[in-house]
């Protein structure tokens, strides 16, 4: 026997000995979920041979308007509840296959509220123009913060303040309270403008001149519902703030997405700048961008300031 | 290839060390005056800021809070402080008692420095990282050498992303028409800190550049003693901690009030632009930077006192 021959006999020896490696579909992840809670489905544990592929098929009952970004079979997400569903039930498959077949793995996910949560009780309406448009002026600044955290906070500081004898005493309360709130701000809520919420509000109490307590109790109380409502709005995984989109690019290979994200999303203070999507192919992050009517799709790294003169 | 071997960083060269010790602080030190300072610490003091100077250790004194973190990176040196340099700084920029300009802020105390004055580079860099992920919200740094350090520069932009401020000291070499402004000040991401005089000027030992963003007081500064008691000394290392005092008063009034934390450096650019008193050449120059900071003014402007109701 040659020597080729005996090679070409060995190779194939080898080849057959060797374990062939079906692809197997795995997908671990949460059972349940509370309604915008952020959830990690991973398909990382899955076998697949080199050449092979493996996708998703999200339940074809969720929503038009869901959404989700994928980075390296891993699918990042938030689900809410229907309207008028006390919980809901969505169902994944993954498909994993190569030269050696395919395998199918399926997940189930309840979106259900956490035990005990009272559902969202509607406030009692506001019957004062004044104060309806003190809470709409309120509204628009809470949303702008975009910070439910400190607003919960702030909200329960405002529900407990007791009346002080004069009206002067009980809004020195009042600043004390929210200043403490705010001091002890912590991590990405520092990130957050309360300044112009007080400055809008401030104004409008102003306009409203209270001359008595109990006026200007009503007027605390019209804020705290505008900052509760916020704290509830929270719980929905909102569409257009990219505070939230932005978690979803995290992802295992999602370097550049990170490295964008830990060097130019601190410059983005304004807003301006919507972020639709944000996902990885082969490591290279791409970004769909808004500003104003303007939309554009960013691929690879690019500075915070080219993509808003790209965008102009 | 030969390996560029890291920088070391020290005690700015040329520190004038004055020899005076006081038992007791004097009731009014010029820079801190009392007819100014006392009405200013009625507003905000630097509650709930967490200031760490990053120098040779410390040492426990009557008007210094206990740390509510400490590390030394320095082997075979405990962080207590053996040169009395780190002491006297941590004392100006929070001390009590009226020595310190924020004197309500909480501190945290990394030894970069050896007793001897001198440290590593990369003992430096592990430091900042270290004070950002303790909760530092200001660093100071009165520390200073010849040549750039990646590490502690990534650092300092680590410390952004946080929402922490470095600060650090210009040097000590003076001006003479060539840029003299020592690393890490002169990154830019620092905040470079020059020291003036008790007349306003310059003090002639002041690093110069176009780097240099503020002067603050740094000559004849009575702090605390790492013996006990006071000591003068006189350096850019005195008006780092000033520097650092104040930046301490300001997170804490944006913080308080509701804006939202600086984010880069250039936020603070803008901002001090606005609130110093421009001295020298006019407009930003290499002897004053933007020009010394107008406290009273700062702390008018951040506390929105117009705010009656919310």
């Amino acid at each position: 026997m040659g020597i080729k021959k005996a090679l070409t006999w060995s190779l194939l020896t080898l080849l057959l000995t060797s374990p062939l490696l079906a692809a197997e579909a795995v997908i671990t992840g949460p059972d349940q979920v509370r309604p915008g809670q952020f959830t990690v489905l991973s398909s990382q544990e899955s076998t697949i041979a080199d050449g092979g592929k493996g996708f998703w098929i999200p339940d074809p009952s969720l929503p038009e308007d869901w959404q989700s970004s994928e980075c390296g079979g891993v699918l990042n997400t938030a689900f809410e509840l229907p309207p008028g569903k006390a919980q809901v039930t969505y169902y994944f498959h993954y498909v994993a296959y190569d030269g050696d077949g395919h395998s199918v793995a399926t997940k189930s996910i309840l979106v259900k509220p956490k035990e005990g949560t009272p559902p969202p009780v509607d406030p009692p309406p506001i019957d004062s123009p004044s104060l309806v448009e003190l809470k709409k002026k309120s509204d628009t600044y809470v949303v702008k913060a975009n910070d439910s955290v400190t607003a919960k906070r702030l909200a329960a500081v405002l529900r407990e303040i007791q009346p002080a004898p004069s009206i002067e005493a009980t809004a020195n309360l009042v600043r004390d309270g929210i200043e403490e709130v705010l001091l002890t701000r912590e991590d990405a809520q520092r990130n957050s403008d309360w300044l112009s919420w007080r400055l809008a509000v401030n104004q409008e109490i102003v306009a409203i001149a209270p001359t008595n307590v109990p006026d200007y109790m009503e007027c605390l109380q019209v804020l705290a519902t505008s900052l509760e409502s916020a704290s509830m709005q929270s719980f929905l995984p909102r569409k257009t703030e990219p505070a939230v989109k932005l978690t979803v690019i995290v992802g295992p290979d999602c370097h550049y997405c990170d490295l964008w994200k830990q060097r130019e999303l601190p410059k983005i203070t304004d807003w301006e700048v919507t972020i639709q999507d944000a996902t990885t192919r082969m490591q290279i992050p791409s970004f769909i961008l808004k500003k104003g009517s303007s939309t554009k799709t960013f691929v690879g790294y690019t500075p915070y300031e080219t993509l808003l003169s790209s965008l102009e | 290839m030969a390996k560029r071997t890291p920088p070391v960083y020290t005690v700015p060269p040329d520190l004038v060390l004055e020899p005076d010790v006081y038992a007791a602080a004097p009731s009014n030190l010029w820079h801190l005056p009392k007819d100014i300072w006392s009405s200013i610490w009625a507003k905000v003091s630097g509650r709930t800021i967490k200031i760490a100077i990053l120098d040779t250790g410390m040492n426990s004194h009557e008007d210094l809070p206990d740390p509510v973190s400490a590390k030394s990176f320095i082997s075979g040196q405990s962080w207590r402080d053996g040169n009395g340099h780190g002491t006297h700084c941590a004392g100006t920029a929070l001390g009590r008692n009226g020595i310190g300009v924020a004197p309500g802020a909480e501190l945290i105390v990394g030894k970069v420095l050896s007793n001897g004055g001198s440290g590593s580079s990369s003992g430096i860099a592990a430091g900042i990282r270290w004070a950002v992920d303790e909760g530092a919200d200001v660093i100071s740094m009165s520390l200073g050498g010849g040549s750039s350090y990646g590490p502690t520069n990534s650092a300092i932009d680590y410390a952004w992303t946080k929402g922490c401020i470095v600060n650090a000291a210009a040097g000590n070499s003076g001006y003479n028409g060539r840029n003299t402004i020592g690393w890490p000040s002169k990154y830019k991401s620092c905040i470079c800190n020059g020291a003036t005089r008790s007349d306003g000027s310059i003090a002639n030992f002041s690093s110069g550049g176009r780097e240099l963003d503020w002067a603050t007081p740094g000559q004849a500064i009575i702090s605390a003693s790492y013996r006990g008691g006071y000591a003068t000394m006189s350096g850019t290392s005195m008006a780092t901690p000033f520097g650092s005092g104040l930046l301490a008063l300001i997170v804490e009034l944006m913080r308080r009030e509701g804006q939202a934390e600086w984010t880069a450096k250039e936020s603070f650019n803008a901002f001090i632009a606005k609130f110093t008193e421009d001295r020298g050449t006019p407009g930003h120059d290499v002897r004053f930077g933007h020009g010394v900071p107008l406290y009273t003014e700062i702390v008018h402007a951040l506390n929105n006192e117009n705010i009656q109701w919310a």
